[in-house]
């Protein structure tokens, strides 16, 4: 009973996480600075999740060399290409091949 | 005109279904490039929630439930360490925390949509959906019925591939070959999502300060919050639309 429980509370509060604020906010007249505040603070949020996922985190000193190599690479081939296959496959590419040149030294 | 970020994936059962409507095959299009990153980490996490004592249904359960692999994870090692049910299910609470700025970043979208989607629509928003409604439509553009249909498809996509590879990492157990970079797969979704739809030098501020808040505070969740603060703050005190 108990993780089940559990299960349908955490299910029930993450949804009013998610839906708490849409409906909030879609009833009303959301002002263009409120609007713009948020949307810069969601992207702040997703490019924090890009180093909390790092496996190094979390110090910059404590970052591989493959990891730099393939965040390099990903970023450049993001801003060229809107293809997320493609930048994805880049910064991947790059992190195994720099990782094997690593362990061959 | 929109284009697709990826015109190989539709099939024909895809084609004919989707040819009435270009926002369900962009949405599909789009969706399906992230699925070579989701199903390799779904699967992960699939495996790492079997080798807990919880039973592998309720484990699976959590993936079409919560739809957010690290609280996943949280609550079933909560509850397989002992906790309670309200402990477990707060602790994995506290990682979701950056949904509420997902969803009212969204809110506007969700204006003059039919009552069913306003209700059922919020419970699919994940860092990914969020990632490509903004980058597909980063003014809010589309018209309510296009946000609609390519929200829909896109996001339920995801979910059948979330939980279809947390189901296979359960039952099947972890069969993901060492050579598969598992831990740099998470990274380079993120990079792609943010930095393909990074389009005014106001948010590549906001992407740089947030990435340089992460690497000074540390930690899962400080990080964050600051980053929400710092693009709350810039977006709030800039001028234009910059965009």
């Amino acid at each position: 009973m108990s993780p089940l429980l559990a299960l349908a509370l955490a299910g029930a509060s993450t949804y009013l996480l998610r839906a708490g604020s849409v409906r909030m906010l879609s009833s009303t007249e959301v002002p263009l600075r409120v609007d713009r505040a948020l949307r810069h603070a969601a992207v702040g949020v997703m490019a924090t999740l890009i180093v909390t996922s790092l496996a190094s985190r979390p110090s910059i000193r404590a970052l591989t060399a493959p990891e730099v190599a393939g965040l390099l690479v990903a970023v450049v081939a993001a801003r060229r290409t809107t293809n997320t296959t493609v930048v994805m496959a880049a910064g991947l590419t790059a992190y195994v091949i720099v990782g094997a040149a690593t362990r061959l030294l | 005109m929109y284009r697709s970020r990826n015109d190989n994936i539709p099939t024909a059962t895809i084609e004919r279904w989707s040819r009435s409507n270009p926002m369900r095959r962009l949405g599909v299009a789009d969706a399906a490039s992230l699925v070579p990153a989701v199903f390799p980490l779904g699967f992960a996490l699939g495996a790492a929630l079997s080798d807990l004592s919880v039973s592998p249904l309720l484990a699976w359960s959590t993936a079409p439930v919560l739809v957010a692999g690290a609280s996943q994870l949280v609550l079933v090692s909560q509850l397989d360490g002992g906790a309670s049910a309200v402990a477990a299910a707060l602790a994995a609470l506290a990682v979701n925390g950056r949904f509420v700025v997902y969803g009212a970043a969204l809110a506007p979208r969700f204006t003059s949509q039919p009552a069913w989607f306003r209700w059922f629509g919020p419970h699919l928003i994940v860092d990914q959906t969020y990632g490509l409604v903004t980058n597909r439509f980063p003014n809010g553009e589309a018209r309510p019925d296009e946000f609609r249909n390519y929200f829909t498809t896109s996001s339920a996509l995801l979910w059948l591939a979330w939980a279809g590879s947390v189901a296979a990492g359960v039952y099947l157990g972890s069969g993901v070959p060492a050579s598969v970079p598992l831990d740099f797969i998470l990274p380079t979704m993120f990079v792609a999502l943010v930095v393909t739809g990074l389009r005014s030098s106001s948010e590549i501020a906001v992407a740089l300060g947030a990435v340089a808040i992460a690497f000074t505070l540390g930690g899962p969740t400080a990080p964050l919050i600051g980053a929400a603060v710092l693009g709350a703050g810039v977006g709030a005190s800039t001028t234009r639309s910059d965009r």
